[in-house]
């Protein structure tokens, strides 16, 4: 068999490999689609509870009015930080093993920015008029005020959104030609949509990869403004706890780590669920835990400095603050959180422990716990400790609601992505077959 | 006069790379080729020169922090409400939303000189389609003048094509 025949023969292989998973579900997948869908439903009676009672369902009281809701929107946007940003790093740096993860993460992006950017509006009194954040002219004469780091967050992460759908759908759009060639079904009218058109002429692949790259470009300084953003909601406060230089670098390191593990959440059950063993590779895995157990150190180096810079800084209300977190009574979710982000994922500098893909999937859980942990410690512990004594007044303690809520947040993430890996190939064929051709 | 249409298959971009090289060396018409995946000798073969794509970029770029400076100036100035004892022009303020609308700006400035550059959305030849490009094959599509059409088709299966089909 000729060289040029082969060639043509695994291009076909790795067509006909990714277009099998987006083949008829089975029963599991009906299943967890239906679980989730059941989730969902006890969420959205729990919002409309809120919405028909008021923010009173919720477990707030003064001087803690940020909870739950802001946890989860830090959470979420710090978990869209890996996709995006991991898949142009790599890209940028010509990292041949992307191809294998980029794909996943890049929607796991796109669908987390979309579950963190409901919670603000959640997160509202009245919120159906949440387009009171768009600058708009209106009968009153006002604007938006500018200054605020709230609409800052609200252009940052609508930035982002977009941008990150664009990378997506652009990485996306010779492979969904490949569909539309291939699928037989209702589906192929879809892809016919979406493909634009797509033939895969030397005009549109030259076009296509300086497009890409420069998406990839865009997307790195973007992905760190945009958390560096979210921090400054807290950061630009006066609040201890809160107010502090290293909150930009700080959120960003937290956010790449804690989108990394969810990176390991979602695909190592896809890789066995889907067949992708050929091409999410245990080596994949071994230097995603690298990633991980790298981040988890930069994380303690945050946590440590801190706490430094708070006894450096003689100033009685800063220390007392972190004094709190350590013994007060948030004092066990701080290190629970200490224990999973900066002890656990230390295992990973066993090797033998990153090629294990159930061994390397509960630290990934375990460091998913730590980062929503770490960002309730740091939005409800602060809250509770403010400037006046007086109002260090018990614990806040999320109600059925919220936490009803928090999970729709991650059952409408789950069906999300399930959704996506069955309407879209979640593997990148064509650099696969790019890969194949220059090998 | 009308022009004739060739479309030679290939199993490697290799060997479409050879036919297209063939086809216009020989001055036998246009070559347009096809593959499945960015295939870099035949990028090379096609000759082009850096994608303007870049420049779509940087124009989006440039108008998105024009418009991310004016806009929340033009309100602020509009209010003129002093808040929080800043300045009624603030900067950091206009840094912020600048540089996220650049962004903004950049990627939909290279999206729409992508599509705008590369044709798109159209309505793909059908013989491209039909034949696998978008999957396991490789194409050349050669336009000539009639009186070249044997003389190109021969240039396309001497580069080793499976298959040359007239009028695609």
């Amino acid at each position: 068999m000729t060289r040029e025949r082969s060639d043509a023969m695994s291009l076909g292989a790795t067509t006909d490999d990714v277009l099998r998973t987006i083949g008829r579900p089975g029963r599991a997948y009906a299943a967890a689609v239906a679980g989730l869908l059941a989730v969902l439903a006890v969420a959205a009676a729990a919002f409309a509870r809120q919405v028909g009672t008021g923010l009173g369902v919720a477990g707030y009281q003064p001087p803690i009015l940020w909870g739950v809701y802001i946890t989860n929107f830090v959470f979420w946007i710090g978990i869209t930080h890996s996709g995006t940003l991991i898949s142009a790093v790599l890209f940028l740096f010509r990292a041949r093993w992307r191809t294998g993860v980029a794909r996943a993460s890049e929607a796991m992006t796109v669908f987390a920015i979309m579950t963190g950017a409901l919670f603000p509006i959640i997160h509202l009194g009245r919120p159906w008029v949440f387009y009171w954040l768009m600058p708009y002219p209106n009968a009153r004469e006002l604007w938006v005020n500018f200054r605020s780091p709230i609409i800052w967050d609200l252009f940052a992460i609508m930035t982002y959104l977009t941008v990150s759908v664009v990378f997506l759908y652009v990485g996306l759009l010779p492979d969904i030609a490949t569909a539309r060639d291939r699928i037989r079904d209702w589906r192929r009218h879809v892809y016919r949509l979406l493909a634009l058109g797509w033939s895969g002429s030397d005009r549109e692949w030259h076009h296509y990869r300086s497009l890409y790259g420069l998406l990839a470009a865009l997307a790195v300084p973007l992905a760190v403004s945009v958390h560096s953003v979210v921090s400054w909601d807290f950061a630009t406060t006066l609040l201890p706890g809160w107010h502090s230089t290293i909150f930009g670098p700080y959120f960003v390191a937290g956010a790449i780590f804690s989108g990394v593990a969810m990176m390991i959440t979602l695909l190592a059950p896809m890789r066995t669920l889907l067949g992708l063993e050929r091409y999410m590779q245990i080596r994949h895995f071994d230097n995603l835990g690298k990633l991980l157990v790298v981040l988890s150190l930069v994380m303690t180096y945050a946590y440590g400095m801190e706490f430094f810079i708070a006894w450096y800084s003689g100033n009685p209300f800063e220390q007392g603050a972190y004094w709190a977190r350590l013994t007060g009574p948030y004092a066990p979710l701080t290190w629970t959180m200490l224990a999973c982000n900066s002890a656990v994922p230390l295992v990973l500098i066993a090797r033998r422990v990153r090629t294990n893909l159930p061994a390397l999937f509960a630290v990934a859980i375990l460091v998913n716990v730590g980062m929503w942990l770490e960002r309730y410690v740091i939005v409800v512990s602060s809250l509770a400790r403010e400037f006046d004594p007086a109002n260090w007044t018990g614990l806040y303690d999320p109600t059925w609601v919220e936490w009803a809520i928090t999970a729709g947040s991650f059952a409408l993430f789950g069906l999300l992505f399930l959704v996506f890996v069955k309407l879209f190939p979640p593997i990148a064929m064509h650099e696969i077959k790019e890969q194949a051709e220059a090998a | 006069m009308s022009q004739a249409t060739l479309l030679g298959v290939y199993a490697s971009g290799e060997a479409a790379a050879r036919a297209a090289d063939a086809v216009r060396a020989a001055g036998l018409g246009a070559a347009a080729t096809y593959a499945p995946a960015a295939d870099p000798a035949l990028l090379a073969a096609a000759a082009r020169r850096p994608s303007p794509v870049r420049l779509c970029t940087l124009l989006g770029g440039l108008a998105g922090a024009a418009a991310g400076v004016a806009f929340p100036a033009y309100t602020m100035l509009d209010m003129g409400l002093v808040v929080g004892g800043k300045p009624v022009v603030s900067i950091p303020p206009l840094v912020i939303i600048g540089f996220e609308l650049a962004m903004l700006g950049a990627a939909l400035g290279g999206l729409a000189g992508f599509l705008l550059l590369s044709r798109l959305p159209r309505r793909p030849p059908a013989a491209v389609v039909a034949r696998g490009f978008t999957d396991d094959r490789y194409g050349v599509l050669v336009t000539c003048a009639p009186r070249r059409r044997k003389a190109a088709r021969a240039a396309l299966e001497q580069a080793g094509a499976d298959e040359v089909r007239d009028g695609a």
